[in-house]
């Protein structure tokens, strides 16, 4: 039995599985996360599959989801670390966030489900960004650098189709995903650039994707950025003052856009890219 | 709205100052509010002791040239955050002025 110490936002997930595919599993959503931590494992899950092929994921010692499909336990594997790792993480704004970097500066996107995170990082990766992660970006206390949680993108099903033109079909070693819903992209299918999962912290944009809508870029006042952000901090209540010094410091020290927009021909037409390496290298 | 309430900040609300504006937090309701320098200034003002009125006049005093819509915003202002409990009217003392 193996056992991968996941660890992240200085919090701690245990994760035992067996060779074979639970193997394969394991390192396909998880071996670009960088390791080295000093925290100590809150939980431990353990990820099996029996001789029927079923895979069964436990967490704590109870069962959570039993599945013969290998996306469909992919997605809920990463989805429940990604959940027990945030739910004790403390030291920081752990933000509910995709984010990718120019140089060493990074963009960080936060924002609700269906704000159009993942895609518009699809679209910045593909176009020479770096990828950091599509999910989860943690900013240590009163510190400029951040650290990101760099798994497979989870890219809905409607989204798809949008960002699959970006994808490089050849010379890879990860396959997509598919589910029903949505498909986990290895990030090395829109970049062959090395994924690194730390930067210097450039930038707070939060994307709007509106069907329909016109393109439009704003500055955030820093009240409305604080509220914007806040909703956005997964760990809030495991922060002193509820986050509120967290967030204040954030927002004082980093430029906040909000990004409305109906395509990526509104970004192409509009210079997008370089007003992000402009502001990222001013 | 009654011009001569009082009005006060909940001391359960936690704030923190961002840029000139204010972010306040509900803890028992976990409500975040925004307010930026005008709704700031008005927060500040409630502190239980001035009417609705003495609040007016002073942003008027202090803001001649928003004189017209200084009632408006404020009485917006106080409704919205009583309304979430961020601010408490005080009811007059049996027999006072109120």
């Amino acid at each position: 039995m193996n056992q991968r110490l996941l660890c992240f936002a200085n919090s701690a997930v245990a994760l035992s599985y067996p060779a074979g595919r639970p193997a394969e599993m394991v390192d396909y959503l998880f071996r670009r996360l960088d390791h080295s931590s000093g925290a100590e494992a809150h939980i431990e899950l353990s990820l099996d599959e029996d001789e029927t092929h079923q895979f069964t994921l436990k967490e704590g010692g109870a069962p959570s989801l039993t599945t013969v499909s290998f996306s469909a336990m992919a997605e809920w594997v990463v989805s429940r670390v990604g959940f027990h790792l945030a739910d004790k993480s403390r030291g920081g704004a752990l933000l509910h966030a995709a984010a990718v970097r120019w140089q060493d500066r990074a963009v960080v996107l936060p924002g609700k489900i269906g704000a159009g995170k993942t895609t518009l990082a699809c679209w910045l990766v593909a176009h020479g960004f770096g990828y950091l992660s599509d999910e989860f970006v943690f900013v240590q206390s009163e510190q400029d650098r951040l650290s990101a949680f760099p798994r497979p993108l989870n890219v809905k099903q409607s989204a798809l189709q949008v960002v699959a033109p970006y994808f490089r079909t050849s010379g890879n070693v990860d396959t997509v995903l598919e589910g029903k819903a949505s498909s986990l992209v290895p990030p090395e299918w829109l970049s062959p650039d090395e994924i690194v999962s730390r930067a210097c912290a450039g930038m707070l944009l939060f994307p709007d994707f509106r069907p329909g809508s016109k393109y439009r870029l704003e500055q955030l006042a820093a009240a409305e950025a604080g509220l914007a952000l806040m909703q956005t901090i997964l760990n809030l209540r495991n922060l002193p003052g509820h986050g509120l010094p967290e967030t204040a410091w954030l927002v004082n020290r980093l430029p906040v856009y909000r990004l409305t927009y109906a395509g990526f021909d509104q970004l192409d037409d509009n210079d997008f890219l370089g007003f992000l390496k402009r502001s990222l290298q001013a | 709205m009654n011009l001569s309430a009082r009005v006060r900040r909940n001391p359960e609300i936690e704030l923190e100052p961002v840029g000139g504006d204010l972010l306040l937090y509900s803890p028992r309701n976990e409500i975040i509010f925004a307010l930026n320098q005008s709704s700031a200034l008005i927060w500040n003002l409630c502190d239980g002791d001035r009417t609705v009125a003495e609040i007016v006049g002073l942003l008027c005093e202090a803001y001649p040239e928003a004189a017209m819509d200084i009632p408006a915003q404020v009485e917006a202002t106080l409704s919205q955050l009583a309304g979430s409990q961020a601010l408490e009217w005080i009811e007059p003392e049996a027999g006072g002025t109120g």
